[in-house]
Formats: structure tokens, sequence, C-alpha cells
């Protein structure tokens, strides 16, 4: 998982692709052992690669059985390019988020629908406690701003910000220039503040 | 945090609140997201500027207001059908002794079938045997011949060892029969291991009672164990 230095109190840490850390295997050295037959490097790549990929999906789609499809069949796809994968070509979370976005975008037409905030889907991983009621409204008016940017600024900001990736991997995902990337990082987040600056400084309790 | 230079003006003087503005616009709050090349210039700036820390705190609280909505993690259903795609060569449990391997849960036994196969099993065949062994065996593209092969997919836990498996035999003119398609299993595993190829082109599958459904409904309302028949 991606480190984020802290400097505040109470930020949360981005659920983020792991990388290898020191110690581990590479993902390429991994899927060599997958193409290779090797039934105990897969589980490793799971463990690794699924929670970020299907949170990235529902962050894109907004829906759980979406979210949760997109991921199986990322994963899927990945066991079929196993045996032609080519060390160096891209990083695998590049590859694993260009599916996902691809899938999350073939279902977006086919459905021909725009993501729906889930009214009880964003509660996930809080706590019942005195200040939960307005995190809750705080996170969901956040869900409704997100969800109000344009789809491409929306994944742009959803790879780097939620999924850890640096401005040039994101453009990786999206296949676009690390220029236009950033304009769309520039944008999305200028639209954010805009969105949010009345809206969440009453929520938390601001003048 | 890196902080040196920080305490000379004149380096801070080298950027301007706007493009301090920019550098979060475009890479958000955190510096060590930053370019390497601007990173000196921006935390000199932020030293001596009420402007410029302003700016920062504006940054930091969207993140903080983005970091709140948290995603939902995968159910351990999908997390268990995922994991139980891996490929059945080495196996991370060993087989309890006495026990002997089946040859189709090998990756050698994989290669063995195929080399008994006449030339070529129908590519349907070889289609839905991608999932166990297609990164290491091509194709075929000529000759003619029924085929009749199984693969597997199996999830090996501390215990047990869960497999599904299906057996395609298709006949030479491409027809596809009542019984040519069998698969059973765990639920999860059978839906993982027909999505690989099927899923794509086969709208719906016929249960051995002639209802048609789609996949995921036939491998469940059967319990894990049916005799499918993929309608074209």
């Amino acid at each position: 998982m991606r480190d984020h230095p802290d400097s505040r109190p109470g930020k949360t840490v981005r659920p983020a692709s792991r990388t290898a850390a020191h110690g581990e295997e590479h993902d390429d050295e991994l899927l060599a052992r997958v193409a290779k037959g090797d039934a105990t490097a897969w589980p490793l790549l799971v463990d690794r690669h699924l929670v970020p990929v299907v949170g990235f999906a529902w962050r894109l789609t907004r829906n759980r059985t979406d979210a949760e499809d997109v991921g199986q069949e990322t994963f899927v796809r990945l066991m079929r390019k196993a045996g032609d994968w080519q060390p160096g070509d891209a990083s695998l979370r590049t590859w694993l988020y260009r599916v996902a976005t691809n899938l999350c975008i073939d279902r977006h037409r086919a459905a021909n629908r725009m993501p729906v905030a889930s009214e009880t889907e964003i509660d996930s991983g809080a706590e019942e406690t005195a200040d939960f009621t307005r995190d809750i409204d705080i996170a969901r008016a956040v869900q409704r701003a997100v969800d109000r940017l344009p789809e491409r600024q929306r994944r742009a900001l959803t790879l780097v910000h939620y999924q850890g990736l640096s401005n040039g991997e994101a453009a990786d995902v999206l296949e676009i220039s690390v220029d236009a990337c950033e304009s769309l990082l520039a944008r999305a987040r200028r639209a954010l503040k805009a969105d949010l600056r009345d809206e969440a400084a009453d929520l938390l309790g601001e003048d | 945090m890196n902080t040196k230079g920080m305490s000379s003006p004149e380096r801070g003087a080298e950027m301007s609140v706007a493009e301090l503005r920019q550098i979060y616009e475009t890479h958000g709050a955190d510096p060590v997201a930053w370019p390497e090349e601007r990173r000196k210039a921006a935390l000199a700036l932020l030293a001596q500027s009420p402007a410029a820390r302003a700016v920062r705190a504006e940054a930091e609280r969207l993140d903080h207001l983005l970091d709140t909505v948290t995603a939902p993690k995968p159910s351990p259903g999908l997390v268990r059908a995922v994991r139980a795609l891996a490929p059945s060569g080495r196996r991370s449990t060993p087989v309890p002794s006495g026990r002997a391997l089946p040859t189709w849960l090998t990756v050698a036994g994989w290669v063995d079938a195929l080399s008994a196969v006449p030339r070529p099993a129908a590519l349907a065949a070889m289609a839905i045997v991608g999932i166990g062994i297609g990164w290491i065996a091509p194709h075929p593209t000529d000759g003619a011949g029924n085929a009749t092969l199984q693969t597997v997919a199996s999830e090996t836990g501390d215990v047990s060892t869960r497999t599904a498996v299906a057996t395609v035999d298709e006949d030479d003119d491409g027809d596809w029969n009542e019984g040519d398609v069998v698969v059973s299993g765990p639920a999860p595993l059978v839906t993982a291991l027909l999505q690989t190829e099927y899923a794509p082109s086969v709208p719906a599958w016929e249960l051995s009672d002639g209802e048609s459904v789609g996949l995921s409904q036939a491998v469940y309302e059967d319990g894990g164990a049916i005799d499918a028949l993929p309608l074209e």
C-alpha cells in the first residue's frame, strides 16, 4: 500500500495497489510462475491487487455488484494474459487498472446509466460514534460532488488520489499524455473545491 | 520531509503563490508527489508566506474530504472465486499420501492429454482448456476429429481441495449436442471456469430439464453440478 505521510490528525490512508515490498517477489516474477503453472503464485497476486481493483471499480460504477463483476473479469483476463506477459512492458497495476477502466466503461455504455451514489454503502468501515452521522453526511456530500465530475476527470482523480498512482501511471492507464492527465486532475480539484466549499464548510462546522 | 533550503527567502521568491496553487491542483497536497525540481521552491514559499499556507490548508482539506469516502472490500465469495482461478500445476498443499493425483489435475497430465487427442481438438475444447493450460498449449489449427477433454479449476485450502471440472466434447461438424458440455464442482469455480471463453459468445445455457438460463443462474440453480448445453 502506498505510504501517505500523514501530517494531519484524522487523515485516512488511501487504499492502493501494492507494489512488491522489500523481500517480496515482483509482480513480473509471480506472473512468470503462474505461467509455468505454479498454483502458489496466483493467490499472492490476488491478495496484492484484488482489493484495490474492486475498490477502483466501485468508485467508477458506484455499484458493488458491478464492481465485483469487473474485478472478477479483470483477473480472469489476467490469468489468460499470464503466458504472454512481457516483463517491463507495463506495470501490472497499470495493466489491471486499464482493463478495469475499460470494463467499467463498457458496463456504463451497456446500461446507459450514470453512477448512482448508494446511500447504504457509504458507511462501510465506519464505526458508530458520536460523530457518525456527521461523518456520513460529509462522505455523502463528497461522493455526490465526485459523481458530478466529468467522467474523464473522475477517472484521473480516482486513479491518483484513491489508488495512489503517480500522474504518469494514471496517464498510462487512461492512455493519454501526462500533460492531459494533469489538466484533468487540476480541473477536477478546482471543481471539487468550488463544489464543496459551502457544503463541506457547513458540515465541518466552519464559518 | 526534506526541509533543506527552506530557510532561504530568495529561493522561496522563485515561486509565486499562483504557481504553488497550480502544484497543489495538479499533484495534490502530499509534497512527496510533487515534481522534485519544484519541491524545494514550493516548500520555501510555504515557510515564508501566509498566503501560501492558506493554499496548502485548502488543498489538505480537499484531500481530507476525499478520504472520507471509503470503498467496500470484495466479498469473501469473490475472493474465493478469483483465488480459485489459480493454475492447477504445482499445489500449495501436498496431496495426502496414498491418494494419487488424477492426471487431469496436473499440467503434465494436460500436456499428455493434448498430445493424445487427434489433431486438432475442437477450438471450443481448447478454449475451455484455456483456463488450465491455455498459456502453454497452442490452439490446434488443422486436421479433423472429435475430442473429449477435461479442464479443472482448483482452490487449495489448508485442509482440502475444491475442484471444478468441465468436459467438452464437440463433434467435428461444430454442432453442439446434449451432453457435450458437462461441468461439476463448487458454483463459483464452475462459473469462473466457463466464463473464461464461453460467457462472451454463449448468451444462454440450457439445463438438462430444457430450461434456458444465463450461465451464473445455470450453475447456481443446480447447486454447482449441471449438465448444460450452450445455446448458440
